[in-house]
């Protein structure tokens, strides 16, 4: 039903230190196809796209285009094989005007003599859009001041700009809104009618089984199927995608909403000047809540508004243990409340140090003495102790957190915040860069946390993890609490898929 | 979620200017009527020159996302250049065309080994900077001593030599270089590259934009006007006496402030047109605090730190993130 | 485990003794008398006190570099005062004022977030004008008792007790963790919950006392202030700092006795460029390479002992211990 094979990989592996993103994957692309990949969180499929966009290269392994061995250095090389990529982070200069982001790097082409007409950048942008049948951009605007949707469409441009043979979306519809997505579908149509090919990834399974004509799943790194998309059920992609390790202990294995009456903290009509509005909840004692959303709902500055990192610009977040209103930081850190952000290694470590300093910096305020001082005898010992408990894989204390693997990087980040007798642990996407079998491990302390009376804010955008663990979650969209769901009530991720879009 | 749609608003700017005139006339009767007077007026244009062209290499020092503040040192040093050049040579033709390349060499080549030093070592720039400000002053020093030796004063640039340095070339040139910078900056691959490296270096990287490559070219850019600023320099004061101890920093900061006034400014207008209106500015302040009485070299010397300060203020509002 | 000696923490001593012995065989022992070697300590005194507030500063990643300018000022401000309330009130203004200049510079880089070496280097020219305005319109003497501080004993005991408190003060208290800590990655510190702000407010205030301590000190050595008064301090605290290895983003890297030991060399290498009749012209030359090379080795030699300890672990990988 598709046309000859445009794009071959053969036994691909790629690995981030210790990391093995790849193992061996195979794959084939027909022209006229759609393709979508699917997986968990760190499966490896957002890493294969961009080695078949030339952002990664590959450590071992081959790709054929079109019959050709074909190794891109870089993005432009993939270009110039009229591959192109749309990739999950921005990917603009925000200082320039909208169309020149289009057309950057290749600006060479409307030069006259030494000089580039911004103009012809200009019409060429909109050249594009026309051809494309995509909706009317700004694109003498400068990008910074364009809202995140139109960005978004900035790199469609872009990427439709080479004529490509090959685009790839990866996860492309996830902040746009239904009037833009139904521009991708159309888009979609188009490629299929020039007999060309698209790979993607949505994080929406239900708009994958929609808008795929095949679906190849992934999970830890290797292929485990490719299937139709007519031949396929939402359920049976689920089930290849989690495989096995959905049943046993991996998360919680009780049904019911276990934690005590008393009152832990409260958000009481929270706004923010980053965007929540009149946010309320209560969080219990033993209890763990979950906040879901994408990543712009709001969820996020939720955590730092409850840790008091962020203002509110109107209402109260209430420690109410105390019965007291948590005004800054310091004073959460001194009432043993926790907060773990969620880019572990740009925001919680300090990745060039030692691991006993990684370990002992959260729990200054408990050690100190008169004036201050800090005993180094004292935070090696909690250090070792730690080390060990939190079972982290490394030589000694002194080795630097770089020389860490990604998961024991996440038990360090964890351990130093337990180690301590906390009151609440506000935990921010923490099973994220981590394989599966860090992940069930720090299911598991999570779940002996619990069981000892600690109360969690689980703030994720992974909504197995959040079904698995959680005794309620809270859905957010747009800044605002869409829904809450009590676990039994047996979660169902239809449901909550439709609070979150 | 910053949904706000934003845009370059002409009523801002049109609300500005018309602050920034009222002002003016306010301290014109404020003076005495000298402010705005002929005379005063090309004072006042005259000192603009070297401020604004060195404003201009700031410019695109910053546009790459670095500070340096050695370029005192390196305009001292082509001014030095400009000196010794146009007194090698009789006909005053050959002579300036000679003094104006030579300067410009030089000022390429200092701005070529400051940002391949800041590329190769990654030693931050702001304190290797420093470092290059100490070389460039020290070579203009042993010359200035060499001379010495030989019971020569420092290099007096001949008269004939100093056309560039008065009406009605310095204007020119200093139009040129505005035009130059103008078109480099908004309609050249290279200035384009060069903000986008500034901005972010790895999306510009994976654009396929080769990121040493721009930021040296940038040094480049940011050399050759310092050459020109060089030659005025000399043009102007006919001599530039050799500066050590890291003295030539104070010699960058009206157009330190300057630049970044015009980042503040450059919400309303284009950043290369922003600059010409800041030295304006700040040159004008000056001249104001002079025709007030206020001692310069030492008040108002104090009054340039506070006024540098109070720019960058202004120029790092709304920054979010961490700033060292 | 007995913590082993680190090779970054010898390499500035080792500088030191080498540079030291070098210039004492160029200088055909010039250097290495009695007389030559109390002066370069004498020397050393104000920059290592300078040092010591400034390596707050550095080590949260910041710089300072108006040190020179505040002593100098704020010396001439309190002579100038206590000419007419009494020579007892000198130390106590100095102290007072530069520690306000120190707080007022920590507001502006903390409140706005401006750069802090803009920051620092527009208040030095500004400071420096201030000064230069002051002493056009008087004469400053310093009190007599001040030439007694500022002799080898009572300014190395005072560079001593400093030394000790802040010895006590960044090695060995929490504050001195979240310094470095922000030095490391500013985000950590903020994220856990401490108020980065107030540490670096108070980093500032620090080297603005510091600032204070060397300016009184070096008033009293020349008796009369004049607009040469703590000249190219802040270069010479810059560069003992760098020279020590302490690396220009902060962090764990700065530690105490590396400052001390960089001030040490500075002034052996100033003190060794003069004995051996170098100008002053060809030393800013050589005093400015030498500030590139060592920034360059610094980073170089700290990236080196990373990649180092990641070899270990591999070796300790393969050997199955991990």
């Amino acid at each position: 039903m598709f046309g000859e094979v445009i794009l071959k990989c053969e036994k691909i592996n790629k690995s981030f230190g210790i990391t093995h993103a790849n193992k061996d994957v195979s794959l084939e692309l027909h022209r006229g196809e759609v393709r979508a990949l699917a997986g968990e969180n760190g499966c490896g499929k957002s890493t294969l796209l961009s080695q078949i966009a030339g952002i990664y290269g590959s450590d071992s392994g081959t790709m054929y285009l079109n019959g050709e061995v074909y190794q891109p250095k870089s993005p432009m090389d993939a270009y110039d094989h009229k591959i192109s990529i749309i990739v999950q982070e921005l990917g603009l200069i925000a200082d320039l005007p909208a169309g020149i982001n289009v057309f950057l790097g290749r600006t060479k082409q409307f030069a006259k003599g030494p000089f580039i007409s911004q103009k012809k950048i200009y019409a060429a942008a909109n050249k594009e859009l026309e051809k494309w049948g995509l909706p009317p951009i700004k694109f003498r605007r400068q990008t910074d001041g364009l809202n995140i949707e139109n960005r978004k469409m900035i790199e469609l441009v872009r990427a439709l700009s080479v004529d490509p043979d090959i685009l790839i979306l990866d996860e492309v519809t996830q902040s746009l809104s239904q009037d833009n997505r139904e521009v991708i579908y159309r888009l979609l149509d188009k490629f299929r009618e020039l007999n060309r090919s698209v790979l993607l990834i949505s994080h929406d399974l239900e708009e994958t089984l929609k808008i795929a004509d095949t679906i190849t799943v992934m999970r830890d790194g290797e292929v485990v199927d490719t299937v139709v998309t007519s031949e396929t059920t939402d359920s049976a992609l689920k089930k290849m995608m989690v495989g096995r390790e959905m049943d046993g202990d991996y998360y919680r294995a009780d049904e019911e909403e276990i934690y005590e009456d008393q009152v832990v903290l409260s958000f009481n009509n929270v706004s923010t000047a980053s965007g929540l509005k009149d946010v309320s909840f209560e969080v219990h004692k033993g209890e763990i809540l979950a906040f879901c959303g994408l990543s712009d709902s709001g969820i996020h500055d939720v955590g730092q508004a409850a840790y008091g990192l962020m203002k509110p610009t109107s209402g109260k977040v209430m420690f109410d243990l105390k019965n007291e209103e948590i005004k800054d930081a310091m004073h959460s850190l001194r009432n043993q409340i926790a907060y773990v952000p969620k880019d572990r290694d740009r925001e919680a470590l300090m990745m060039a140090t030692t691991i006993q300093n990684n370990f002992v910096m959260p729990s200054m305020e408990e050690i100190d003495k008169i004036f201050g001082y800090v005993s180094m005898k004292q935070m090696k010992k909690m250090s070792n102790d730690s080390k060990a408990e939190y079972n982290v894989k490394c030589n000694s204390i002194n080795d630097t957190m770089n020389s860490l693997s990604g998961g024991n990087k996440q038990k360090v980040n964890l351990g130093r915040w337990l180690m301590k007798d906390l009151s609440l642990l506000i935990i921010d996407c923490p099973t994220r860069g981590v394989d599966v079998g860090v992940k069930a491990y720090i299911y598991h302390v999570m779940n002996e946390a619990k069981k000892k009376g600690l109360t969690m804010l689980l703030i994720t955008d992974e909504l197995t993890e959040a079904m698995g663990m959680a005794d309620n979650i809270i859905v957010m969209k747009g800044g605002e609490v869409k829904a809450k769901i009590g676990r039994s009530s047996h979660f169902s991720e239809e449901k909550m898929i439709e609070e979150m879009i | 979620m910053n949904t706000k749609e934003q845009k370059k608003s002409p009523v801002g700017l049109i609300v500005l200017i018309a602050a920034i005139v009222v002002i003016i006339v306010v301290l014109h009767f404020l003076t005495k009527r000298v402010l705005l007077s002929p005379d005063n007026l090309k004072i006042l244009l005259g000192n603009m020159a070297v401020p604004t062209i060195i404003c201009i290499g700031f410019t695109f020092i910053f546009a790459c996302d670095i500070t340096d503040l050695s370029p005192g040192a390196i305009v001292l040093l082509t001014a030095n250049v400009t000196g010794i050049i146009g007194n090698a040579f009789h006909n005053p033709v050959v002579s300036i065309i000679l003094m104006v390349l030579g300067a410009i060499v030089a000022g390429v080549l200092c701005g070529l080994l400051n940002f391949t030093i800041y590329r190769v070592t990654k030693i931050p720039p702001w304190i290797a900077g420093l470092g290059m400000t100490m070389v460039y002053e020290a070579i203009v020093s042993m010359y200035s001593q060499y001379r010495a030796l030989q019971g020569l004063q420092v290099e007096f640039l001949r008269d004939e030599n100093r056309v560039l340095g008065s009406s009605p070339w310095i204007y020119i040139v200093l139009v040129i270089c505005v035009v130059i910078a103008y078109f480099i900056y908004n309609n050249t691959t290279i200035g384009i590259n060069i903000r986008a490296t500034g901005c972010n270096q790895n999306v510009s990287s994976t654009m396929g934009i080769n990121v040493s490559k721009t930021l040296i070219m940038g040094g480049i850019i940011a050399g050759f006007f310092f050459g020109v600023a060089g030659v005025l320099k000399e043009s102007v004061s006919i001599f530039t006496p050799a500066q050590g101890g890291l003295t030539s920093l104070s010699t960058v900061f009206q157009p330190l402030a300057a630049v970044l006034l015009a980042k503040t400014l450059s919400k309303f207008v284009n950043r290369i047109i922003a600059v010409p209106i800041s030295t304006f500015i700040i040159v004008l302040i000056f001249n104001v605090l002079t025709l007030f009485g206020v001692p310069s070299g030492t008040f108002q010397e104090f009054l340039l730190g506070a006024v540098v300060i109070i720019f960058a203020i202004f120029a790092q509002r709304g920054v979010k993130g961490v700033v060292k | 485990m007995k913590a082993k000696i680190n090779i970054l923490d010898i390499i500035p001593v080792i500088t030191m003794l080498v540079l030291f012995v070098f210039f004492a065989i160029v200088s055909g022992g010039n250097t290495v008398s009695l007389f030559n070697l109390q002066n370069i300590v004498l020397q050393a005194v104000p920059v290592a006190i300078g040092a010591l507030g400034v390596i707050f500063v550095v080590s949260l990643g910041s710089t300072d570099i108006s040190v020179g300018a505040n002593g100098a000022l704020s010396a001439t401000i309190a002579a100038l005062i206590s000419q007419s309330i009494g020579g007892w009130a000198m130390i106590p203004l100095t102290l007072i004022i530069s520690t306000a200049i120190g707080f007022l510079l920590g507001m502006i880089i903390t409140r706005f977030k401006t750069e802090s070496f803009m920051t620092t280097l527009a208040s030095l020219i500004a400071l420096r004008g201030l000064m230069n305005f002051i002493l056009t319109r008087a004469t400053i003497k310093a009190p007599r008792y001040l030439l007694k501080i500022s002799t080898f004993w009572v300014s190395l005991i005072i560079l001593v007790v400093l030394a000790v408190v802040v010895f006590f003060l960044f090695e060995k208290t929490k504050f001195g963790h979240y310094c470095k800590g922000m030095g490391e990655n500013e985000n950590t510190i903020k994220a856990i919950g401490v108020n980065t702000r107030r540490i670096r407010l108070i980093c500032f205030c620090i080297s603005g006392f510091m600032a204070g301590v060397f300016g009184f000190i070096l008033l009293g050595k020349v008796s009369g202030a004049s607009s040469t008064l703590c000249n190219m301090m802040e270069m010479k605290i810059q560069m003992a700092i760098f020279l020590g290895g302490i690396l220009v983003s902060g962090g764990y890297s700065a530690k105490l006795f590396k400052a001390i030991i960089g001030s040490l060399t500075i002034v052996i290498i100033e003190n060794g460029l003069i004995s051996c009749g170098v100008d002053t012209a060809p030393s800013e030359a050589i005093e400015g390479i030498l500030l590139v090379a060592i920034l360059c080795i610094t980073i170089y030699s700290n990236k080196l002992s990373l990649k180092r300890n990641d070899l270990e672990l591999l070796k300790a990988k393969e050997a199955g211990k991990v």
